[in-house]
């Protein structure tokens, strides 16, 4: 008995033994330093074939070393450019692959791919095929985001460039993932999917391009404001006014209707979008002053509570109610008029100026572009029983005719660090106390 | 080996080992054939499944309650002396090597697909076959143990996929509410009863176990602990995944646990859902392989068990690549072993009990007279 026992534990060592060499050096035996990591993914028009591909490969030894950005730290090389830009005609994103691996001398790993850029000319013709491509891919992740670039994505790939980040993945994590500036939705590449194949919304992306503007004197030469003050949000990406060693602008949103682009909204189109599909966190408003035209009074909006969404459909028409629920704080006050004692005025107003931009956007989605991107018809979907009586209703037919009401409740909280001004022209203001 | 008699377990490791076998199917499709089934109601389908499986349990162990202390052959024996004790041992012993060769390739496959996809298919096998013939030789009270202690952090890890993913969830994904109809809802309710196909298993155990009590009771928990899991598992996963979005994962609990990003930290989550599928699923194999052998043992009367793990070992391994494809698989479960299953677990269990009670009822009667 004792000598079959001491078999078994033999066999028992051996076995490990066996399992322990095996499975670390055999077939699926991979070394990371001989894997090339693309962080971005373009997709274009091709010329020479179908579609045109580009990579951004990290080079991990200059991104490890600081890459000139970031003070110290790290050691190892460093010096050179963090990414390197490598770009194909090729029939599909996996042939692709293939001839990559043919130039360069690692293999190509995508579980570190954080963004894929479109082309507006291939968001246009459909990109459905190349979507349901990446989402069966074991390598790709799904929280990967998707951006539509006005500009070709082996340009755009080429400017990006990450100043303040020596490491480009944090770089973009940190740009499309953020919740602070709403001008642009964060948009992810399985909600992407999944939107396409669903009829109660539309799939959205974020809008980004170079920005051409070299020097002030290029911003001289756009439009002259006019009169009165112009709201940072009514620009789209390629079109803001900045100056930047940074090239790319992240500003506005791709409307997708099934897997084509159909238009694109302006940066306060897509904090409206925001707001109404409730992912809106908090941002600046600038308000014109009630009382003195040539101020603006900036108040930090913030969403208190997710939107109350109710679809009905009466006389064969949906009528979308969106309630928001929001609150803010006072930021600068320009006029000095004692609206911290009276706020009742700027609420108003500022119900007044979100309730428009809403609208406006609501009707746009609806008319212009008769997609529900804010999935209105998640809510209508509630009215039926069966998914059959749901296909049978056929909800993207209907949303072109729809009817908007939108109910503004907002309330102002907060004065920042100071609760007055005592500046000498307070005393000669009109009263405002109602 | 000779089963040792004076082996016992208590109820804690019993509902261990069944909820285990029957929950495993979760990492593996069981999320995903609900919302085949009925649409985005799939998870009121598992409430149904759980209910009916209930039900039918109840009545299975008010039969049983006459032969405490006898397994299903002992029972099958008394219904129709050794033919019937043979036929019993064989079919069951029969299902269990099926659902061993099946799931074997199922899971070999989804870790060719997620973690070894360059290594050949009976390489990856072959690991899982070693671990399953050393649990044979280390025989049931290790294994029983073992899943004792498996099966509570397989649980816990499962808790948190589901936690984690808890942002991403979209309460509009439950309408329409009877998602395919209620006809789906409540007849495919009725034949998915045959994820608790392996309930067989607990049949099996009565001779370890103390009493009938003990026997009753490891069944309700362990039914209800596996409906429940399931349940939620099913509901969280049509809460994400929108139908029909959700009839495309693969791995649906895999699936899930890649879109887990909890700030920039706490991402990829999948690699904690690979070790806790792969620990519940490698004790599902050595559980259903052990009583396999077991069950033909004893159905053969054989005196020792040892001599059969290794040419049963070649017969799963040998039996895991007929289906030509790993969609041959996914069908043959959802098709046959889903479908049918219920009819082996329920029914032909059932009616060896039934005939048993009716024979020794003749008996007791003739006795009488």
């Amino acid at each position: 008995m004792r000598r079959t026992d001491g078999f078994f534990r033999l066999g028992c060592c051996l076995l490990v033994l066996a399992i322990s060499l095996t499975l670390s050096g055999c077939y699926d035996q991979r070394e990371i330093d001989d894997m090339a990591y693309p962080l971005a993914v373009g997709l274009d028009v091709g010329h020479a074939n179908i579609l045109r591909m580009t990579l951004q490969l990290a080079a991990p030894l200059s991104i490890g070393g600081g890459g000139g950005g970031e003070s110290g730290g790290g050691g190892g090389g460093g010096g050179g450019k963090p990414v390197s830009v490598i770009t194909i005609d090729t029939p599909s994103i996996y042939s692709g692959l293939n001839m990559v691996n043919n130039v360069i001398s690692k293999e190509i790993n995508m579980s570190h791919a954080k963004v894929i850029v479109i082309s507006r000319e291939l968001a246009e013709k459909g990109i459905a095929k190349y979507i349901q491509a990446i989402m069966r891919g074991r390598e790709f992740r799904p929280d990967m985001f998707i951006v539509v670039s006005n500009d070709p994505p082996d340009v755009y790939l080429k400017e990006v460039s990450s100043v303040l980040e020596s490491n480009p993945a944090k770089y973009y994590e940190l740009l499309l993932g953020k919740d602070f500036s709403s001008y642009y939705p964060e948009s992810r590449i399985s909600d992407f999917h999944h939107a396409i194949e669903r009829d109660d919304i539309e799939p959205t992306a974020a809008l980004s391009g170079i920005n051409p503007k070299k020097s002030v004197e290029d911003i001289d030469r756009m439009e002259k404001f006019g009169e009165y003050y112009l709201d940072e949000g009514q620009k789209e990406a390629g079109n803001v006014p900045v100056v930047s060693e940074l090239k790319n602008v992240a500003m506005g949103t791709a409307v997708f209707k099934g897997g084509k682009m159909v238009g694109t909204l302006n940066g306060i189109e897509s904090v409206c979008f925001e707001m109404v599909t409730g992912k809106y966190s908090h941002s600046y408003w600038t308000i014109p002053d009630v009382y003195d035209g040539g101020n603006v009074i900036v108040l930090n909006v913030v969403q208190r509570k997710r939107p109350k969404t109710t679809v009905v459909m009466k006389d064969g028409r949906p009528h979308i109610t969106v309630q928001l629920d929001l609150e803010g704080d006072y930021t600068s006050v320009q006029s000095t008029l004692e609206y911290e004692k009276y706020p009742e005025a700027v609420e108003n107003k500022t119900i007044e100026v979100i309730r428009q931009n809403v609208m406006s956007f609501l009707r746009r989605t609806a008319e212009e572009f008769d997609s529900d991107i804010c999935g209105f018809g998640r809510y209508m979907k509630g009215n039926f029983l069966t998914w059959d009586e749901w296909k049978k209703f056929d909800w993207p037919s209907h949303y072109r005719d729809s009817e908007f009401n939108v109910e503004v409740k907002f309330e102002i909280r907060r004065t920042g660090l100071l609760i007055r001004l005592m500046m000498p022209e307070l005393s000669a203001v009109p009263d405002i106390a109602p | 080996m000779q089963m040792d008699k004076r082996i016992k377990f208590g109820r804690w490791e019993a509902i261990m080992l069944i909820s285990n076998l029957v929950c495993t199917k979760i990492f593996l499709y069981f999320n995903r054939m609900t919302v085949e089934d009925a649409g985005n109601a799939g998870w009121m389908m598992s409430v149904i499944i759980g209910a009916v499986a209930l039900l039918l349990y109840a009545v299975l162990i008010s039969l049983y309650r006459k032969f405490e202390g006898r397994d299903i052959l002992d029972i099958a024996e008394m219904a129709g002396g050794k033919v019937l004790r043979a036929v019993a041992g064989f079919t069951l012993g029969g299902v269990l090597f099926v659902l061993a060769a099946l799931t074997m390739r199922k899971f070999s496959e989804d870790i060719k697909t997620i973690s070894l996809p360059t290594s050949p298919l009976s390489y990856v096998m072959a690991f899982f076959m070693a671990g399953v013939v050393i649990a044979g030789f280390l025989g049931i009270e290790s294994i029983v143990r073992h899943n004792a202690i498996v099966a509570p952090i397989v649980t816990a890890g499962y808790v948190v996929i589901l936690l984690g993913i808890m942002p991403k969830i979209d309460i509009t994904n439950l309408t329409p509410i009877f998602g395919t109809g209620l006809k789906d809802i409540f007849l495919k309710g009725f034949y998915r009863t045959s994820v608790f196909a392996e309930l067989l298993v607990l049949f099996m155990l009565p001779p370890f176990l103390e009493s009938y009590n003990d026997v009753r009771k490891v069944g309700y928990v362990s039914i209800i602990a596996s409906s429940f899991f399931m349940v939620t598992g099913s509901l969280v996963y049509i809460l994400v995944f929108p139908y029909p979005s959700s009839m495309e994962p693969f791995l649906p609990v895999f699936n899930m646990a890649r879109l887990i990003g909890l700030g920039r930290f706490f991402q990829r989550i999948e690699s904690l859902f690979v070790f806790i599928w792969v620990m519940s699923a490698l004790i599902y194999l050595v559980t259903v392989f052990f009583f396999a052998v077991y069950t033909v043992s004893k159905a053969a009367g054989l005196k020792y068990l040892r001599p059969l793990i290794i040419p049963f070992a070649i017969i799963v391994f040998s039996g895991a690549f007929l289906p030509v494809d790993l969609l041959s698989v996914i069908e043959i479960e959802r098709g046959i072993v889903n479908t049918w299953g219920w009819a082996v677990t329920f029914g032909f269990i059932g009616l060896i009990m039934f005939a048993a009670g009716l024979r020794k009822r003749g008996r007791r009667e003739t006795k009488g007279k």
